[in-house]
């Protein structure tokens, strides 16, 4: 069977059976449910502070109608995070790095933001197509350009996490290709492509979490903007 | 018991899948139709061989 880079982001199946559910739903395993007890052990008090920080931090901006979208925009902060983190260690298979997950997210969070705007507050929805102070001439210009830049939103939001973590794994496929390779021939050589491999790693964990965090802070702007 | 289950499940989240996520669920059923006619070149049914 040839093998290419990009067989590492096939969808595993074994037997016609996709295993793509199993993945998705190990960040739900990962994360411990809140016990009955007053205080917690560290794992769940860690947990829960993260998680009302972050909620906190993103809600903020936000007008009171917008803190019912909290346990959404906070369950998939979680989600993403949890995928791209656990998809860095070998042989596993992260699902982010598909573009119909990502885009599956991206179009009906994005469309809910508009149609919420343009069914509770029509006229500030449509007004955010036109900045204030703009130049009268160039205002049909400009409604038109905002238009285009409305419909690109959830293609970008979809695009740049599959692009981000796809490139991020394909490097790191590479550049450890390459030293696998080097490593008998030119130990020399070897020894920058294993710097190199650690960097880029160490790259890859911080940009699967600011990722996952530009989704959801991206998403609780159109939010803000549309309630 | 999974009847109890499910109605534990649907008093947490009901509230939410009912009133606040409606406009998502529209989003889910575009993204299902884009989906399959992409993945299935616009048949819902696969042509046996």
């Amino acid at each position: 069977m040839t093998l290419s880079l990009f067989n590492q982001f096939l969808s595993p199946s074994l037997m016609w059976t996709p295993l793509a559910a199993i993945a998705l739903a190990l960040p739900w395993a990962l994360f411990p449910r809140q016990t009955a007890r007053w205080v917690n052990n560290r794992l769940l008090s860690l947990q829960s502070w993260f998680l009302g920080q972050f909620t906190q931090q993103i809600f903020l901006p936000i007008n009171n109608p917008g803190h019912k979208w909290a346990l959404l925009l906070a369950s998939l902060m979680l989600f993403l995070i949890t995928l791209n983190t656990t998809g860095l260690l070998p042989y596993t298979f992260t699902p982010t790095t598909q573009l119909s997950m990502n885009m599956g997210f991206a179009i009906p969070l994005w469309l809910a933001t508009v149609i919420l705007g343009l069914w509770t507050q029509p006229t500030q929805a449509l007004g955010h197509l036109l900045p204030e102070g703009t130049p009268t001439p160039l205002i049909p210009v400009l409604i038109i350009i905002e238009t285009i830049s409305l419909f690109i939103r959830p293609i970008a939001l979809g695009v740049r996490l599959t692009a981000n973590l796809t490139a991020g794994h394909l490097l790191i496929q590479l550049i450890s290709s390459a030293t696998s390779v080097l490593l008998s021939i030119l130990p020399a050589v070897a020894t920058f492509t294993i710097t190199l491999l650690f960097l880029l790693t160490l790259l890859e964990v911080a940009v699967a979490m600011i990722q996952a965090y530009v989704f959801v802070l991206l998403l609780s702007l159109y939010l803000q903007e549309n309630v | 018991m999974l009847l109890g289950a499910v109605r534990r499940w649907w008093a947490q989240v009901g509230p939410y899948y009912t009133k606040p996520y409606r406009d998502v669920f529209i989003g889910v059923g575009i993204m299902t139709i884009i989906y399959y006619k992409i993945s299935y070149g616009g048949k819902l049914k696969k042509p046996s061989h």
